[in-house]
């Protein structure tokens, strides 16, 4: 595969050369992929016969933060499949970092390596003025530059500036091609631009003589390359092509850019010596116009040539919004129905352009088909009645798309015998509108709100199956109490939503970027009682890399703020203890810890020689450590090139090299994949079957009293516990981990799960996904489960524990009555739902089947993001709520005591001491005596 | 002989907090502002070295998603998006809740992509706007957590509505107090210094900063007096320039003789010079008694390592020495530049790094005949790790101390405080040694 991308000056002709060069590919049979790295889009207008194609900007716009690569590359005339990065509107955002981006995106998904191109060409804006556009450049991308260039002076020094750039990104294996020299001025300057090439250490590798026919060709949404074959444009293009397939991939002379000065006196004397004896730099303009300034006047739909209708599209608009990028416009690609300049065509006579091989003909549509709504006739409203407790046993929670568009299965409500939704809305709100999916595998319909007229009483609620039913509640004077009376309870799910949840939807992304509490719109969060998943992985799930380590933080000082001995706060959820704990180590010989500290003007300057600087000297002070290298999002943003720092630091560094940015789970597979790495490539230990029996490892295990009482159990049965695994990690060390042990026993735990996958399942030795070992008979199921694995004979060994499991159950029967007049409530929103009933989702404790297993009464609130709700909810007696905060202010205003995880203990003897701690808990005055003083207090006033 | 190093290596973790953290302090400070930092969702999580750690009152982040510091959530992608739009709504909805001000604080990743706040703001529907909204230059990866303390002062100074207030007679405002936190440190610290004013027949109508509302902070337009204490930056130089008060830079009244400083320098300026000294006198006869065994047995000869922000370490060892107390290590973070020449310690270190910290502590704990106490910050506690010392939580930010009851450290009865402080952990040392 040959990756080559196209520099040069703005308006020097890159598009146009660059779009005929892949036309010429092409039509040789080579599969090419043309790719615009431009914010303005224009690139592949003559590959789309002037249609402008959705640009990967638009995806990430619409929220489709990894879109697949059938929506952003599209194919265009000649089979050459186009993609366009876009940007961002002139004057706003960070166009090189929408560049960056896409590059980014391209190895998320894999697009060279899954796609069997033979040339993948970037055609690039302008000058290099940032890092993001310099993104091709980048490790795995290009490997081969070429420049546009015309005699003109400042081109010529943009070129130059360009090499500078191409010179710095020479690590990474790309080198330049050469130049390729527009025409734009005939009476000579060929030999001025071959001078500053042989000077500068390139050479020219093509010329690309002045015709004014390539103009009419793009006016016609043509090529430059589709002028008729006698075209001497033609056959120059043919000839570049033949010169970029031969130039070398390998290093070739060292690039010498030159200082402006000696550029300039260059110019200067090639000027002064020049036949034409003046300025050749007041030529009149480039004969290969660049798409970019035909485009950028078409845009929105005026033509450039003044009294013609526009070739192009109107705008992005054709292709705006919805599922299918066609939809909306007609996709017929009709070269010759393209309106055509009133002057001579100098196209051959007889050679039509190529129509495009069925390419966008039918726009076929993907995914869901969009239907004219279905409106309920007035007839099928709904009826309600019954108490309030009733009503919230009942309650469902339906998925949300990142849309906030409630989800649900047609089948599964008709199991259900129908479903209510019933919305709370303020007159104003408009009309609310059913829509189904007619898509073959019946897959959702879309509620994005409901109506029902307020004056109609709401029907009995049927036993027949019914897709749905609707209801809208005018908020005026229905209080949630009155409508909670009317709420049939018999068979069926009901559900209650808030449409204010789905009323601002772009605030609603933010609110999806960010990875911690919902910090907008107070009242969604109202009933959060856990963490996010970010959080959840920094508070909860820590891992413990217990190697020694060299961590560098690039970032500013800001990044840099992690402070230990807080518990709730980390910048990174795998801790670094041998860090943390530095008593006694010979700080002298060297820092483990490293901070780029980002400065100001590294902000605009770039900071990847902070980076280098940072990485050399731990080279030169820790050559074999690991090393752990987090990159915040200020390099990310600025478009720098960390990864291909990073990637050379690798191949010198000795040790493992851990390279995350933005934090997040990155580094927990990276964790994973260098210990699957260093595996395989020092051999893992092929398991002695004998020697293993009755021998397990622990993975993920929590290191907690309980656990160690539970191993101390589970070693009575016989079962040898060989190595504890995770939370504490090692890189090293692991080689004989699948010779020690008959099998490796893993906590259920959603966190863990990445190195599960990425190096544990691929381990020799079988992997048992263990019942949570919660209650008794958590416990004896756990037990024979991890005998079984071990390879032992399962009653046997549980017969020798059989005193102790049998001793634990008759004491929690004895508690069981005082455990059952106590509440205990758990109150959940839809996004964590599933919680409650999914241990691998609360660290592997199984919240309500452990809790309701111990004897106590388990109340789990769904919707609490309903204020109204959850305050009456924690007002109607619990004794105490789940809440994964270390303070929950909620709770302690309603007079509610708190427990939480850590307070679920596994095992016997824990779960005895859960169960006589939630007991002590419920009986707690503090929490009341303190509620009601606080309360007359705020009343009152203080005293 | 005193040895100093005044500078950091590159890429060692600075032993500071950057500047973005003052700022929040400050936010944190007065009770009914809110501010949007425009940065990743980390500018919500850097919120919780104050919430629940420093500060166990705080409330600028919390479950019920009231969060007076909020992020816009910025990520790469939305970074190269036009987010004017998605910014003006954000800001729209901040702003329309009640509170007093709404400072828009642009951190460095979001300066560098060069967002036009001011123009955000021109665009923006202004229905239904509680509150007035200043931007804050983003000036983030300069300077350290105090500039960016200052940097929310002078921002209000310079903008804050002072209308429907005139100067009145026997009225002063402390400006520049460092309130941190809504424990009883910083409350007792306000309550301290409002009593010693009083003491001198000075009414103090407002205090930059002290836990309360912006419409207090406007009352500053009534003082007379404005005292400029050492955090206050140029805020007081502005606020003066708005309302005609006079100014009277102040050191911090942290100690015996600083406070007696502090008192003087207003005495004087408010012509009250003449209440001074008997009002000091009474107030330091008052505590002497108190004082005394604590002082000889805990204090007197005793090591002490001071390590924190380097205006509250100078005052605090400066106090420790004018009790008789030896300063092996002064480590200041931040601007040393206020070092006086009468200090002497066994070694200084300023803009120092965590390393360097490290091996000082070290250091001078392994030399000393006894473990000395080691007076500092969250950081400079960690850093010694289990050396032998005795550690003295002090200054931000401090998870390991926290003030249920007041507990001042400014003042007369902030000296009596520390000096409990300080003699209670040598004490309980000695107690478990022996």
């Amino acid at each position: 595969m040959r990756k080559i991308a196209i520099y040069g000056k703005g308006g020097s002709g890159k598009s146009t050369i660059s779009a005929a060069l892949s036309v010429v590919l092409a039509r040789r049979g080579l599969k090419v992929l043309h790719v615009g790295c431009d914010p303005k889009a224009d690139s592949t207008l003559t590959l789309t016969s002037g249609k402008r194609i959705p640009t990967l900007l638009d995806l990430l716009a619409a929220g489709d933060r990894r879109p697949d690569p059938s929506r952003f590359v599209f194919p265009g005339r000649h089979g050459i499949d186009c993609v366009e990065a876009g940007g961002p509107k002139p004057g706003a955002g960070c166009g090189g970092r929408g560049v960056a981006r896409m590059f980014e995106l391209f190895q998320e998904v894999d697009l060279l390596g899954s796609r069997p191109y033979d040339v993948v060409l970037f055609d690039v804006l302008g000058d290099v003025v940032c890092g993001g556009f310099a993104a091709p450049l980048r490790l795995g991308f290009a490997d081969l530059a070429f420049i546009v260039v015309s005699e003109e002076p400042l081109s010529l020094y943009a070129a130059n500036n360009i090499i500078h750039a191409i010179r710095s990104y020479s690590a990474n294996g790309v080198r330049l091609g050469g130049f390729i020299l527009n025409v734009s001025d005939d009476r000579g300057g060929e030999a001025l631009v071959r001078s500053v090439a042989r000077q500068v250490g390139t050479q020219v590798v093509g010329i690309v003589p002045r015709d004014r026919d390539i103009q009419l060709a793009e006016r016609r949404n043509l090529t430059a390359a589709e002028l008729g074959p006698g075209s001497p444009t033609v056959q120059a293009f043919e000839q570049l092509a033949d010169a970029i397939l031969a130039t070398p991939g390998r290093e070739a002379a060292p690039l010498n850019p030159l200082p402006p000065e000696d550029l300039f006196r260059l110019l200067g004397a090639s000027l002064a010596s020049s036949p034409a004896g003046g300025a050749s730099g007041g030529s009149s303009g480039q004969a290969a116009q660049s798409t970019s300034s035909t485009a950028s006047s078409s845009a929105g739909g005026a033509s450039s040539a003044a009294g013609e209708p526009s070739s192009f599209a109107g705008g992005a608009s054709s292709f705006a919004g919805g599922a299918s990028p066609f939809a909306g416009g007609a996709s017929s690609v009709t070269g010759e129905a393209a309106s055509v300049a009133s002057g001579a065509s100098s196209v051959a006579a007889g050679v039509s352009p190529n129509r495009p091989a069925g390419a966008m003909a039918d726009g076929a549509p993907s995914a869901l088909a969009h239907r004219s709504p279905r409106r309920l006739p007035a007839d099928r409203s709904v009826v309600a009645s019954k108490a309030v407790c009733g009503a919230f046993a009942k309650l469902l929670v339906l998925d949300r798309d990142p849309m906030a568009r409630l989800l649900f299965d047609v089948e599964s409500v008709q199991a259900r015998r129908g479903i209510l939704f019933v919305v709370l809305d303020s007159p104003s709100a408009g009309r609310v509108e059913l829509q189904l999916s007619d898509s073959p595998d019946k897959a959702y319909g879309r509620v994005r709100d409901i109506a029902v007229s307020h004056s109609e009483p709401l029907p009995r609620f049927g036993r027949k199956v019914v897709d749905y039913c609707v209801a809208r509640m005018d908020r005026a004077g229905v209080t949630f109490s009155d409508l909670c009376r009317w709420i049939e309870t018999d068979p069926g799910s009901v559900l209650v939503a808030s449409r204010e949840e789905t009323r601002d939807r772009r605030v609603r992304e933010a609110v999806a970027q960010a990875r911690h509490w919902n910090q907008w719109d107070g009242d969604s969060v109202a009933g959060v009682f856990f963490f996010p998943q970010e959080r959840r992985r920094q508070v909860l799930a820590e891992v413990h890399l217990s190697d020694p380590v060299v961590l560098v933080q690039h970032g500013t000082q800001a990044c840099g703020v992690s402070e230990q001995g807080t518990t709730e706060y980390s910048t990174h959820f795998v801790r670094f203890p041998w860090l943390q704990d530095r008593t006694g180590r010979e700080s002298r010989s060297g820092a483990f810890y490293y901070l780029t500290d980002i400065r100001e003007h590294e902000l605009i300057s770039g900071s990847n020689e902070a980076l280098e600087g940072a990485l050399r000297q731990v080279h030169k002070a820790h050559p074999h450590h690991i090393v752990v290298v987090e990159v915040s999002c200020t390099p990310v943003i600025s478009g720098e090139d960390w990864s291909g720092t990073i990637s050379r630091f690798r191949k010198t560094h000795k040790g493992p090299v851990l390279a995350t940015a933005m934090a997040g789970d990155d580094l927990i597979l990276e964790l994973a994949r260098a210990g699957r790495r260093l595996l395989d490539s020092e051999g893992e230990s092929v398991p002695g079957i004998a020697a293993a029996v009755g021998r397990v490892h622990l993975v993920g295990f929590p290191r907690t009293r309980a656990v160690d009482e539970l191993c101390g159990l589970l070693e009575r049965t016989g079962v040898t516990i060989v190595r504890r695994l995770i939370p504490d990690v090692t890189l090293w060390g692991l080689g004989a981990y699948s010779s020690e042990a008959s099998a490796q026993l893993l906590w259920p735990q959603v966190e863990y799960e990445p190195l599960y996958r990425e190096l544990l399942l691929k381990a020799r030795i079988p992997a048992v996904r263990v019942t949570p070992p919660f209650g008794p008979s958590g416990v004896r199921t756990f037990l024979e489960e991890a005998v079984s694995a071990a390879g032992l004979d399962v009653g046997e060994a549980l017969s020798r524990v059989e005193p102790e499991l049998a001793s634990a159950e008759a004491e929690l029967a004895s508690m069981a009555q005082r455990a059952g007049s106590i509440r205990l409530g758990i109150g959940v929103t839809p996004h964590f739902a599933s919680i409650p009933e999914s241990p691998a989702e609360s660290c592997g404790v199984p919240l309500t089947r452990f809790l309701r297993g111990l004897g106590f009464q388990v109340e789990v609130l769904q919707d609490a993001q309903d204020r109204s709700r959850l305050d009456w909810w924690l007002q109607s007696g619990l004794q105490a709520v789940f809440t994964e905060l270390s303070f929950d202010r909620r709770l302690a205003a309603a007079g509610v005591a708190p427990f939480g995880l850590p307070d679920l203990e596994p095992g016997l003897a824990g779960c005895l001491r859960t169960a006589r701690r939630l007991i002590r808990l419920a009986g707690t005055r503090f929490f009341t005596d303190f509620a009601q003083g606080a309360m007359a207090v705020s009343r009152e006033g203080p005293a | 002989m005193t040895s100093h190093s005044t500078t950091r290596a590159r890429f060692r973790a600075p032993f500071d907090y950057p500047r973005i953290l003052g700022a929040y302090v400050a936010a944190s400070a007065i009770s009914d502002a809110w501010m949007l930092i425009d940065s990743a969702d980390c500018g919500t999580l850097r919120a919780e070295v104050i919430q629940d750690n420093h500060d166990w009152f705080a409330n600028i982040i919390g479950p019920d998603g009231r969060y007076r510091i909020a992020s816009t959530g910025m990520c790469p992608t939305s970074a190269i998006l036009d987010r004017s739009e998605l910014l003006g709504r954000q800001i729209g909805e901040l702003a329309s809740r009640e509170g007093g001000i709404l400072f828009v604080y642009p951190a460095s990743v979001a300066a560098m992509v060069g967002v036009d706040y001011r123009a955000v703001l021109a665009r923006m529907d202004r229905s239904g706007i509680q509150m007035p909204i200043l931007v804050v230059d983003p000036l983030d990866a300069l300077g350290n957590w105090v500039d960016g303390y200052q940097q929310i002062l002078e921002t209000v100074a310079r903008s804050i509505d002072l209308s429907g207030r005139s100067l009145e007679g026997g009225t002063v405002a402390l400006v520049g107090n460092l309130f941190d936190r809504y424990e009883g440190d910083c409350t007792a610290n306000v309550a301290e210094l409002e009593r010693l004013l009083a003491g001198l027949g000075l009414r103090t109508v407002s205090t930059w900063l002290s836990g309360t509302t912006v419409d207090r902070l406007a009352d500053v337009a009534r003082a007379e007096t404005l005292v400029a204490l050492p955090f206050s930056g140029r805020s007081a130089d502005i606020l003066a320039g708005r309302t005609g008060a006079r100014v009277v830079r102040a050191p911090l009244p942290l100690g015996l003789s600083a406070t007696w400083d502090f008192l003087g320098r207003i005495g004087d300026a408010t012509g009250r010079s003449a209440l001074t000294r008997p009002f000091i006198e009474k107030e330091m006869g008052a505590v002497y008694d108190r004082l005394g065994k604590a002082v000889v047995q805990h204090i007197l000869h005793r090591e002490f390592l001071v390590c924190a922000e380097a205006t509250l370490a100078v005052a605090l060892a400066g106090f420790l020495q004018e009790l008789g107390g030896d300063i092996r290590l002064l480590a200041a973070a931040g601007d040393s530049s206020s070092i006086p020449a009468s200090l002497t310690a066994g070694r200084v270190l300023a803009a120092a790094d965590m390393e360097e910290l490290r091996d000082a502590i070290a250091e001078a704990a392994g030399d000393a005949s006894q473990p000395p106490v080691l007076i500092g910050n969250q950081r400079a506690i960690v850093a010694a790790s289990s050396r032998s010392v005795v550690p003295v939580p002090f200054g931000f930010q401090s998870g390991g101390i926290h003030c249920l009851t007041p507990t001042p450290y400014l003042g007369v009865s902030g000296a009596v405080s520390l000096v409990e402080r300080i003699a209670n952990a040598s004490a309980l040392e000695q107690l478990r040694r022996a």
